[in-house]
């Protein structure tokens, strides 16, 4: 096990490295510089040119890339041009947010999703199986900012139970923060339910025609304890690929649900850091979110044996 | 019984969100972060917001574009050979952190602006052949000196200018020293107490703020902070400020997005104001390469545009339809804008005949950060379309866009000029010689003889020459004007004193909050 992990860290090096510089490369492929942006249009050639230099982009990419690199490895992601603070205690603070609510809104996604896969697969091609699936379906088709929207006009401005902007944190105002998480936790699990709906209901139907259910049920065992004893744990191993691979893209994609709540997030700082050209914060949160999503499908890994022995992990 | 329960529920967190801001709070939508700590460190409305709050400058603008003394007593005393101007600063000013304010502090702050390792936005309009500082001194506790390299009868205007935020003087720590503070510190009604990027600006009164006498008038005159805390919530979002505003969890939405406008206007509880503002809607040409090179072709693009229709369709009716480079806000505007370009595609067919014009592609260069940019480019293309142009629609983002306004790399682009009382000021961004700075549009030499001369020429004698420009700018045709712009604000009804105002930036002082 110990051997696997190593292994596995070790083999996610390589995509680290590539992502780095393929972050660094293409930021820098595009058109505009912070300087261009920070020193607006009154800047002269010359200001632009000297403040370029200030910020060390004047150096050739190698140099720039072995400089940065270099800073990375003892632990320091640079400072922020626009927002003049360390990159790491930003990432720190942003990537918080973004994760609580990203594994709350994944963990209650899945919970229901679960149950309700099982239940369809149970139901298979009857009236609740089409519910299931229906609903599954309308949830994968609306986009997260229309959803957080909707929530926004009924919650936030019709019945005024919610606030709409702003965010106070766990450690500030505990029994504030969690009004503010509701309506982007909301948003999450309706957009991602029902993904996890139709993975689990699709394995879950498989699992349920192996021989091993029908001898479950030949011995008398009651249908709760096919499906949630024997059913559900080998149906589970599938959809919590899928859990994973849900939260390493809802790392980098939750721009969305942070800018519709206004929500100081990491996917938030990503998108008004590449729109200004913020190279260091770009660089420091993709390799953030990339470091991430590799732990995040090593702990599925390592989970995976848990739900189906037929698994080793050598 | 779970009926009591939920209503109950209901109540309780209604409560608790509306609990949010206290009586004397007044909680503002900002578009983003203040992006640097320094008077127009950079120049994006995020970071000006806030700002024009917190910082003052010797001088500043009342609403003619007259500049009006502000931490100066009065205006300076100027030299008999006009080279050094001599300022005396007001009595008993202090900075947010309680150290006075002393002519050494003005000699710091210009110091550090004149610094060019300090890559300060405005310093260019010090350091050039209208303007250059060549040394500032302090004469006395309270007096400084300013000495020119030669007589300049703009310094007092662009010292005042809003963009370059009154050129305002900031407390000593700010500028020297290895430990610069980690909050703003400058003279204005309001000082900051926190800031949270990405979450929010929070001002305090200044209880030592010392204001002048004078009636407000544009941004001079008396400022009081007539509420305890403004907290600046960053919502970039349009949908978002809406949202909010509508849910009470701000109480000003200063600039809105004028899609909402009519629905905001008819929400109880909701007032919706609008203000003309000394700024023109354009559309940039590149006129030294490419097809825009012909004028006649420029000329053609200006007459196929339906300048009214796109006031209708873009800003809801807030705007004024013009193709004058002087803005229909401005005191010159009646008698110098005469014989712009109207909407006649028949005289634009006629020009592209002359021109020559065989269906080369012409870029119109937007982006899709700034939605009206981009709305106004689609606009655009149907129009030139129309006359048989072969208009085509190149998107960016902002960052892109800019960079090729930067380097001049596109045919035409959707492109705005931060607003000025003083339009000769807009007029100097882009007009010169590409040589010098490729982003310039005008390059007529003539055209940047009047702009000199006009920005060296008292306010009571300018009509004449704004009147030569605009026929100037008629027969270059570098640019297309569609409108002049207005501001619209949405805020709430326990808001009192705050209106929009040509000057665009909120004033957030003599207002206060029910």
């Amino acid at each position: 096990m110990i051997g696997f992990v190593i292994k596995r860290i070790l083999g996610a090096i390589p995509t680290v490295l590539l992502v780095s510089i393929t972050v660094f490369l293409l930021i820098r492929s595009i058109p505009g510089d912070p300087a261009e942006i920070m020193l607006g249009e009154a800047a002269d050639p010359a200001s632009i040119a000297a403040f370029r230099a200030e910020l060390g982009l004047d150096k050739p990419l190698p140099v720039q890339f072995v400089l940065w690199a270099k800073h990375v490895l003892h632990g320091d992601l640079g400072q922020s041009i626009f927002l003049n603070q360390p990159v790491a205690s930003l990432v720190w603070q942003r990537l918080l947010l973004s994760a609580s609510i990203i594994l709350i809104a994944v963990g209650i996604a899945t919970v229901i999703a679960v149950a309700a896969g099982l239940f369809a697969a149970w139901q298979q091609d009857k009236l609740g199986d089409i519910a299931v699936v229906t609903v599954a379906t309308f949830g994968l088709s609306l986009p997260s900012f229309w959803i957080g929207l909707l929530l926004l006009l009924v919650f936030g401005i019709k019945f005024g139970w919610l606030p709409v902007v702003g965010y106070v944190s766990f450690s500030d105002d505990p029994s504030r923060a969690w009004q503010y998480l509701v309506l982007p936790v909301a948003t999450l699990v309706i957009v991602e339910v029902g993904v996890l709906t139709r993975m689990a209901r699709a394995s879950a139907v498989e699992v349920l025609r192996l021989e091993y259910i029908t001898h479950a049920r030949a011995k008398g065992l009651s249908e709760f304890a096919v499906l949630f004893r024997h059913a559900l744990p080998n149906a589970f191993a599938p959809t919590l690929t899928m859990v994973g691979l849900v939260i390493g893209t809802l790392l980098g994609g939750i721009a969305v649900v942070e800018t519709v709540f206004t929500l100081p997030g990491l996917g938030r700082l990503i998108v008004e850091a590449i729109y200004a050209r913020d190279y260091p914060v770009v660089q420091g949160c993709l390799l953030v979110i990339a470091i991430a999503y590799v732990l995040v499908n090593l702990v599925v890994d390592l989970l995976y044996p848990i739900f189906d022995p037929r698994i080793a992990l050598e | 019984m779970m009926r009591n329960l939920l209503i109950t529920a209901s109540v309780l967190l209604s409560l608790a969100a509306q609990g949010m801001a206290s009586a004397r709070e007044l909680r503002v939508a900002n578009v983003g972060d203040m992006r640097s700590m320094i008077p127009a460190g950079t120049t994006d409305p995020g970071t000006q917001v806030p700002q024009v709050q917190i910082y003052e400058g010797l001088v500043t603008w009342r609403e003619d574009g007259s500049v009006a003394p502000m931490l100066a007593a009065d205006l300076p005393t100027v030299s008999p050979d006009g080279l050094v101007y001599t300022f005396k600063l007001r009595d008993g000013l202090t900075f947010h952190d309680g150290t006075p304010v002393t002519a050494q502090s003005v000699v710091k702050t210009w110091e550090y602006y004149l610094n060019p390792k300090n890559n300060w936005v405005c310093r260019n309009y010090f350091n050039s052949d209208t303007v250059k500082i060549v040394g500032v001194e302090a004469k006395s506790t309270t007096e400084v000196a300013f000495r020119l390299a030669k007589p300049s009868k703009v310094l007092l205007t662009q010292m005042a200018r809003t963009d370059c935020q009154e050129s305002a003087i900031m407390a000593e720590s700010m500028v020297s020293g290895d430990q610069k503070p980690s909050l703003p510190i400058g003279t204005g009604p309001f000082k900051v107490v926190s800031i949270r990027p990405g979450q929010d600006i929070t001002l305090v009164k200044f209880e030592n703020y010392k204001a002048r006498s004078e009636k407000m008038d544009g941004f001079a005159g008396r400022k009081e902070a007539l509420v305890d805390k403004i907290v600046f919530v960053i919502i970039p979002d349009p949908a978002a400020s809406n949202a909010a505003l509508l849910a009470g969890n701000i109480d000003i939405w200063s600039r809105i997005e004028l899609s909402y406008a009519k629905a905001l206007a008819s929400t109880p509880g909701i007032k919706v104001d609008s203000a003309m503002t000394p700024s023109t809607y354009t559309l940039a040409f590149q006129t030294s390469k490419g097809p825009l090179q012909s004028e006649a072709l420029r000329q053609a693009i200006n007459y196929a545009i339906d300048r009214k229709g796109m006031v209708d369709a873009l800003t809801e009716g807030h705007a004024t339809p013009s193709s004058s480079i002087i803005p229909a806000s401005s005191q010159f505007y009646a008698s110098a804008a005469k014989g712009g370009f109207d909407y006649d595609p028949g005289k634009a067919a006629a020009l592209l005949k002359q021109a020559g014009y065989k269906g080369e592609p012409v870029r119109i260069t937007t982006n899709k950060n700034y939605p009206m940019m981009f709305e106004t480019g689609v606009m655009v293309q149907g129009y030139l379309q129309a006359v048989g142009i072969n208009a085509q629609l190149e998107v960016n983002d902002f960052a892109t866009q800019f960079s090729k306004y930067n380097t001049g790399n596109y045919d035409m682009m959707t492109w705005n000029y931060n607003p000025s009382f003083v339009p000769g000021l807009v007029f100097d961004r882009f007009t010169g010689s590409k040589k010098m700075q490729a982003s310039k549009l005008w390059t007529d030499p003539e055209a940047r003889r009047l702009v000199d001369e006009l920005l060296d020429t008292p306010i009571s004698q300018q009509q004449p020459l704004y009147a030569q420009l605009q026929k100037l700018y008629v027969k270059d045709a570098p640019m297309i004007v569609w409108a002049t712009g207005e501001v619209t604000s949405a805020y709430r009804n326990n808001v009192q004193g705050y209106a929009s105002w040509p000057g665009r930036l909120p004033r957030l002082w003599n207002v206060s909050v029910k």
